[in-house]
């Protein structure tokens, strides 16, 4: 009977030793990441059956529990992938924000000192220097395009080596992931089928940390390893098998790098950029594509933009020398090029055709074998284009303000990648470096014959229409005459102009305000001229004070020459500053609501799985007074049988 | 619910950070007195803070370049004062000269001021800025405008270009005037026509230099006198005229009629009275009139003006100064030129006004241009305020609150981190 008490003391005992051992460990791992609270399950030992009744025998421990919840434990995760991904994203897109717009960084200031300095040389156009001036700050204009553009090169680079470090920790996760699962078979095995605690804390924990580099989804197996996927369901752990992923240069387009998924079996690369849209590679992939590209795009177009306008309106004009005024700036080169994977070597070649309709998209050129089609990269709009010229070289019809041409006919499945705009802003650069080249006066000068004029009429000055034309430098007399026999016999109704030593002649029929389009430009003659009155148009030779050109050259800066005549230059650059100052903003407050989600979930996981101190405190008071009790069941026991002994001496 | 302690003491940590995230943003918005630090603080608040700062510095641009307009305009607005002091002079030598009380003595002295005059006015013409840019040549800058050949001939060697400046977004005004619009574009006689007398002539017929009456028909008329068809003698004389084609507009055109039948005395002319309006050339939009005793055989014409510099017309001055004066033909030669001079001085000096009226005109814009540039820019600056700019009492609220708000997170962490049951274990 002593014995049965003893027995039953000493399985509480027991009981009561492994629970405060457990309230213990609680204790000392309340602050290991990923630790999840334990419970001991106790359960009272089967009865003996007597003929008063089933005998207690005490308590038994029969296990010792994990407290977790899978649903809530998932949804950590979730949020977890949600917020590093908005986090990645802000951390660069913040970047991009905080340079674009400031004073002394950004595009708009310099552009402004430029034109301020074009319009110094209209005010004075013989001053070399307000023209050595212009040409200084046309040079801090171009090295601030550069100085933005090597920076958001800089930062493709920083997302480059983001990619490759957060794919090579990827794998190592992968790796210590299947490792666990083969620890937590054997285990398992051994326990005799008991989960493995701290062997589970410690895989959820890992897989944590994937789900913060990108999304995640897993799956149990009936022997307790886990499978993990990511992506659009890639496997990267099955079993005990860790796969894996590689970061490498993207073979269309080899300044960004790209993820790849390695195919265990084959070791055949698939990319698998495009899927990863959670956690940090899917912020810096998101990042690159949705500001970095677009943002730098922008960029490269305003340049192409200020070089062509600027240089069509210079070649308009004349120097101090006299001379044709040439291409004050470089005009940035297009790019475009062949995919590595070609079968055919036909060369590809893009050049601007209409600076308006250029935009900052990218495209994938592709033939298959009758068509050649024209994708749009960002909104996969495709446009068949036409063959203008059959060649070779195969030209084709304007498309997007581009003219794209072909040395030879490609195979087909070839792809040719037009990235246009991209590193457009590298081969921006000032040409002009002597003051007395800057083209401020136009070419030509009108005047009427005052000394031999006696009529009314009055021309206006000449506008260039084009500055290709080989007899644009003509001397030209407009002589007025009359064919009508009735009217007065002196007013003049009709002219004819004569161009030297081109010899071009045109006779025409006068209406007052009438426009003479000749030789490549355009003048306006209005009044009332009469017979034998003669108007020239001539080369502007030392015209070194007309500041014709330069004030058409200043007027640029507020001209509609972007965008389908749509915006100035400042108003493509304000685009670029909006977009990314909204995308910052959106991914900002993503991030935060994502954070204060997570923080929920976090709290929902661990108001099972955490270890609240308090609460263990009060287990370990509760055991402790348990154990005591225990303690003065054996010591019962012993006085009941000491008490027996001594009857029995007696 | 459970409340794991850890996440306790996170939240608790967490709180704070983010408190002091706000709080640092709020204290370099304060420090730097900006409401928006990067565009993602308001992006669209931010284009429009780059659109308004490019235009005020365009619109500080304009009232720079109109001050440079209001310097140069003021340079030219100076130099043809000058010239207009010195044409009236010439004008009032003019008149002097013309009178019949001066000898070839006097005449003489009266030359040699005018040829001074002319070196003045020239030297005028030729005014350069303080750049070396000669303000009368056009595009021509370094090409000094008015000079001689070196074979005596006195030549224009600019053009008709003029400078323009943007003094406003769609404000441009010309910097200056040519010399050819200032000096040389100017039309002789009345504006309309130029009356000439025949050199000669022989009689003391002096002609009016006339006035339009009516629509003036261009063409050049000739008056020629005869002997009167009725009567003995010469005087008075009869007159008739022609068109440039030689018909025989007055008297009334006749058919079979030419100019042989009045030479050949037959035919009767117009009778000429003194002073009177010509008659039929009213009609075509002459008034002009023939004074003193022309004789028969004298001729004048009436030809559509020409333009003529103001140069020549001084230097024609000069030379009729030095015509003879000898006896009625001379002097009524000397009259007639004298006549013309002073008319084509007044065109000159009309011509003077009307460019400094257009100066003046250009100055008045200008002037309020800077007014509309500068106002607009103090609008612009505004507006530019209410964007960009903090407002400090919100803001340094804001900061006191999220300073109470940090302090209350600091001592609800110590104070909820102090409760344990392990105290009192």
């Amino acid at each position: 009977m002593a014995g049965d008490i003893l027995r039953v003391g000493v399985s509480g005992l027991k009981a009561f030793q492994r629970t405060l051992g457990t309230i213990g460990h609680n204790i000392s791992n309340s602050n290991t990441d990923g630790y999840s609270r334990q419970k001991v399950g106790m359960l009272t030992r089967p009865a003996t059956p007597s003929g008063a009744g089933f005998m207690g025998n005490g308590v038994d421990i029969n296990s010792t529990e994990r407290m977790f919840d899978q649903n809530s434990i998932n949804q950590v995760r979730a949020r977890l992938s949600t917020k590093e991904y908005f986090s990645a994203y802000n951390e660069f897109a913040s970047q991009v924000d905080n340079l674009i717009a400031d004073a002394d960084a950004g595009l708009t200031p310099s552009i402004e000192s430029f034109f301020e300095g074009v319009q110094e040389v209209s005010n004075d156009p013989t001053s070399i220097a307000a023209r050595t001036v212009m040409i200084t700050e046309a040079e801090s204009m171009v090295n601030q395009f550069s100085t933005l553009d090597s920076w958001f090169a800089d930062l493709n680079k920083a997302a480059n080596s983001r990619i490759v470090n957060q794919v090579g920790e990827t794998n190592e996760i992968a790796i210590s992931i299947a490792d666990l699962n083969k620890e937590i078979i054997v285990a398992r095995g051994l326990g005799g089928n008991q989960p493995p605690n701290d062997l589970l804390d410690k895989r959820d924990l890992l897989i944590d940390q994937l789900a913060e580099k990108v999304n995640v989804s897993v799956v149990e197996t009936d022997n307790g390893s886990l499978d993990v996927f990511i992506g659009n369901g890639q496997s990267l752990v099955l079993g005990t098998k860790p796969m894996k992923l590689e970061a490498r240069p993207d073979p269309d387009d080899p300044k960004i790098y790209e993820v790849s998924y390695v195919d265990p079996s084959t070791n055949v690369l698939s990319p698998i950029s495009t899927m990863l849209n959670g956690g940090d590679l899917g912020g810096v992939l998101k990042f690159r594509d949705e500001v970095l590209i677009p943002a730098r795009n922008g960029l490269g177009r305003i340049a192409i933009a200020v070089a062509n306008t600027f240089n069509t309106q210079h070649r308009n004009g004349l120097d101090l020398n006299s001379a044709l005024g040439t291409d004050f700036f470089n005009e940035p080169t297009l790019g475009a090029n062949e995919s590595i994977l070609n079968a055919g070597a036909s060369l590809i070649t893009v050049t601007l055709n209409d600076v308006q309709s250029l935009t900052t998209d990218e495209y994938q050129l592709l033939y298959d074998g009758v068509n050649y089609q024209l994708r749009n990269e960002k909104t996969n709009q495709v446009t068949t284009l036409n063959v203008a010229a059959a060649g070779p070289p195969i030209q084709f019809d304007p498309v997007f303000g581009l003219d794209i041409s072909l040395d030879s006919v490609p195979v087909a499945g070839d792809k040719f990648f037009i990235r246009p705009t991209r590193e457009a802003t590298r081969s921006f650069s000032v040409l002009t470096r002597d003051p007395s080249e800057i083209a401020a006066a136009n070419i030509l000068k009108t005047g009427a014959n005052i000394s031999n004029n006696l009529g009314t009429g009055s021309i206006t000055e000449a506008t260039i229409t084009d500055n290709t034309n080989v007899d644009l430098q003509d001397t030209v007399t407009i002589t007025f005459s009359r064919v009508d026999a009735l009217g007065s016999p002196n007013n003049a109704d009709q002219y004819t102009a004569v161009g030297v030593p081109s010899g071009n002649t045109v006779t025409a029929a006068y209406t007052p305000g009438g426009t003479l389009s000749f030789n490549g430009w355009d003048v306006d003659i209005s009044g009332a001229p009469i017979v034998g009155d003669v108007f020239t148009v001539e080369r502007n030779t030392s015209g070194i004070s007309d500041n014709r050109n330069a004030l058409l050259l200043a007027g640029l800066q507020l001209d509609n020459t972007m965008i389908n005549g749509n915006a100035t230059f400042h108003d493509a650059y304000a685009e670029i500053v909006v977009a990314v100052g909204n995308r910052t903003s959106q991914s900002e407050i993503s991030y935060e609501a994502q954070s204060a989600l997570l923080s929920q979930a976090e709290g929902l996981r661990d108001s099972i799985s955490g270890v609240n101190l308090d609460e263990e405190a009060a287990n370990l008071l509760r055991f402790q007074q348990a154990y005591a009790a225990a303690a003065q069941v054996i010591s019962a026991a012993d006085e009941l049988f000491q008490t027996l002994l001594g009857a029995v001496r007696r | 619910m459970r409340i794991s302690s850890s996440l306790l003491a996170k939240n608790g940590l967490e709180t704070m950070l983010a408190q002091q995230k706000k709080l640092s943003d709020i204290q370099l918005k304060v420090s730097t007195g900006n409401r928006i630090l990067a565009p993602s603080d308001d992006p669209y608040g931010s284009a429009r803070s780059l659109d308004l700062q490019e235009t005020i510095r365009a619109n500080e641009q304009y009232t720079k370049n109109s001050s440079q307009l209001e310097n140069r305009l003021s340079l030219e607005e100076g130099t043809l004062i000058g010239v207009g002091n010195s044409l009236q002079r010439v004008r009032e030598l003019m008149i002097s000269a013309n009178n019949d009380s001066q000898t070839i003595e006097t005449r003489r002295l009266i030359r040699s001021e005018v040829e001074q005059l002319l070196q003045q006015v020239i030297s005028l013409s030729n005014t350069a800025d303080s750049n070396g840019e000669y303000i009368f040549s056009g595009y021509q800058g370094k090409t000094k405008p008015f000079d001689t050949d070196g074979v005596g001939n006195f030549n224009y060697y600019g053009d008709d270009g003029q400078r323009f400046l943007k003094v406003g977004p769609s404000t441009t005004l010309a910097m200056g005037d040519s010399g050819e619009t200032a000096f040389l574009a100017i039309k002789n006689g009345n504006g309309k026509f130029q009356a000439v007398d025949n050199p000669n002539n022989t009689g003391g017929g002096i002609i009016d230099p006339g006035t339009t009456f009516g629509s003036y028909v261009a063409d050049n008329y000739a008056v020629k006198f005869i002997p009167p068809s009725t009567g003995s003698t010469f005087d008075p004389v009869e007159y008739y005229v022609l068109d440039g084609a030689n018909n025989i507009i007055v008297p009334a055109a006749q058919a079979g009629i030419t100019e042989a039948a009045f030479t050949g005395g037959g035919f009767a002319g117009v009778a000429y009275e003194d002073g009177a309006v010509l008659q039929g050339l009213d009609a075509l939009g002459v008034k002009t009139s023939i004074s003193g005793t022309p004789a028969a055989g004298d001729e004048y014409t009436i030809s559509p003006s020409n333009n003529q510099s103001m140069f020549a017309s001084i230097q024609n001055f000069i030379d009729t100064l030095g015509m003879a004066q000898q006896g009625t033909a001379d002097l009524t030669e000397f009259h007639n030129a004298m006549n013309r001079n002073i008319i084509d001085m007044d065109q000159s000096i009309g011509s003077i006004l009307d460019v400094r009226a257009s100066i003046g005109a250009r100055l008045n814009t200008v002037d309020k241009q800077i007014e509309v540039n500068e106002s607009f820019t103090l609008q612009l600056k505004t507006t530019l305020s209410e964007i960009q700019d903090l407002d400090y009492s919100e803001a340094v609220t804001r900061l006191n609150m999220q300073l109470v708000g940090l302090q209350a997170a600091q001592n609800a962490y110590t104070k909820i981190q102090g409760l344990s049951l392990f105290n009192y274990l």
